[in-house]
């Protein structure tokens, strides 16, 4: 994700403060697949789900 | 726990569409439409300035006691047959100036201002119990029910949300925020905290007929039980929040919510394999589950148990379940979700009617407020016994 506004900039920071010592990268929420459960990257792939999800919800 | 990285998932989701991202899919407050708007700044009761206003008609602004008018002229009485005002605010520094004003007049010669004093401090009282429709707190209900692209220390600022939603600034922009964030169903697990609302409302309206000051220390009886409703309404409030369907996917990383598949069943008990040990539940919770995975809660019928035993078994968490009626429960092979069972009305309003017969006791210790004294007395062996093991 490219950095436009200083929110960008802040967000990307702190994405990488959370995600230290896990492998993980901000590129990795979309990723699919099973992965383990309780792990850090099924985390990340089930909010990013559920956020598609939820702009569903909002059109209705 | 994995609930950080899960928002950071979203985060990221909202500054990619430039969209918040709705957490809860059903609304937390319905907006009344007398609705009382209000921005007020300052502590020192003096100064305080305050804009005023519903959701027609022109907002005023007033200085120290004249804010105690126009919040009456907008509507802010205490009538016992009438309906509880709302008050509507972008964050609590606002009910904080109210605060300062109210206490300063609270003894004024005019019942208009004194009444209006009172209704300031039933909104104090009401904003400490969440859920409750008395207090709208703006900033609050987005953070419940929004996440956006931006880190949570910005999203502790009322103008970061006036941003996300494009309203304007000051009063005008309250009622459009509020329209914002309480799009919906609204949740009908909060329907007793509204019923509260109204209650706690004509108490306070009887009180203020009986010229009773607000600011008055409550006797330790009445603070007593003021502390249970609050701590009622608080597990109220975490219930209500999981009976909403994108909620309780987020409580799976929070440990509120689990699930797994049934690998064991007898007479009395059925045990479910949970592939994450983060569970909170623990031995004696009371739950409730379903057949099927956290989507299939509307459709299947759902079953209330205990929890009997929780182990670790090949890195996975076991709960023996019991009391679950036996044709409700989950057969082996089957996937069973399971969550905190949400308290049961009746016995929330029974519980806190024999709490207050036990404090208006007059033997209670609470109420002649003086702890009681250490008495001796024999004690039968066994008890000793007991207590030692248990130490």
């Amino acid at each position: 994700m490219a950095d436009h506004t200083p929110q960008d900039a802040a967000l990307h920071t702190y994405a990488q403060k959370v995600l230290a010592g896990t492998g993980l990268t901000a590129a990795d929420v979309t990723a699919t697949g099973d992965l383990p459960e309780g792990s850090a990257a099924q985390a990340l792939q089930h909010g990013w789900e559920l956020a598609r999800r939820a702009a569903k919800v909002l059109a209705r | 726990m994995t609930v950080e990285f899960y928002d950071l998932a979203q985060r990221l989701h909202a500054a990619q569409t430039g969209q918040p991202v709705v957490r809860v899919a059903q609304a937390l407050f319905r907006l009344h439409p007398d609705a009382i708007l209000v921005e007020a700044s300052d502590k020192q009761a003096a100064t305080v300035t305050a804009t005023v206003g519903k959701a027609t008609g022109a907002a005023a602004t007033a200085h120290g006691v004249d804010v105690l008018h126009a919040l009456a002229d907008a509507g802010a009485h205490l009538n016992p047959g009438g309906e509880p005002p709302q008050l509507v605010i972008a964050d609590t520094a606002s009910l904080t100036a109210l605060g300062s004003v109210a206490h300063a007049h609270r003894t004024h010669a005019d019942d208009t201002v004194r009444a209006a004093s009172a209704v300031i401090g039933w909104w104090l009282d009401r904003a400490g119990y969440p859920g409750s429709g008395a207090v709208i707190n703006l900033l609050a209900h987005s953070r419940q029910r929004f996440i956006t692209g931006a880190t949570p220390d910005a999203e502790r600022h009322a103008a970061h949300w006036r941003a996300v939603f494009d309203v304007p600034p000051g009063v005008a922009g309250l009622r459009q925020w509020a329209a914002s964030i309480s799009g919906g169903v609204p949740l009908s697990a909060l329907a007793p905290l509204r019923e509260d609302d109204t209650y706690t409302y004509q108490l306070a309206a009887k009180r203020f007929q009986a010229q009773r000051d607000w600011t008055a220390p409550e006797p330790p009886p009445v603070a007593a039980m003021g502390l249970r409703a609050r701590c009622d309404a608080a597990d109220l409030w975490e219930a209500a929040l999981l009976a909403d369907r994108l909620w309780r996917h987020r409580a799976v990383h929070t440990g509120h919510v689990t699930g797994g598949e049934v690998i064991d069943a007898s007479r009395a008990s059925f045990t479910v394999r949970c592939q994450r040990l983060d569970a909170r539940l623990r031995a004696g919770a009371a739950i409730v589950g379903w057949e099927g995975g956290l989507d299939n809660y509307e459709r299947a019928t759902t079953f209330y148990g205990d929890v009997y035993e929780t182990s670790a078994h090949n890195g996975a968490l076991l709960l023996k379940l019991v009391r679950v009626p036996a044709n409700q429960r989950p057969t082996p092979g089957q996937w069973a979700s399971l969550m905190p069972a949400p308290p049961n009305p009746r016995t929330v309003s029974m519980g806190r009617a024999k709490y207050r017969r036990l404090q208006f006791r007059p033997d209670s210790w609470i109420a002649a407020g003086k702890t009681p004294g250490i008495r001796r007395r024999d004690v039968p062996l066994d008890v000793l016994c007991a207590a030692a093991e248990t130490e």
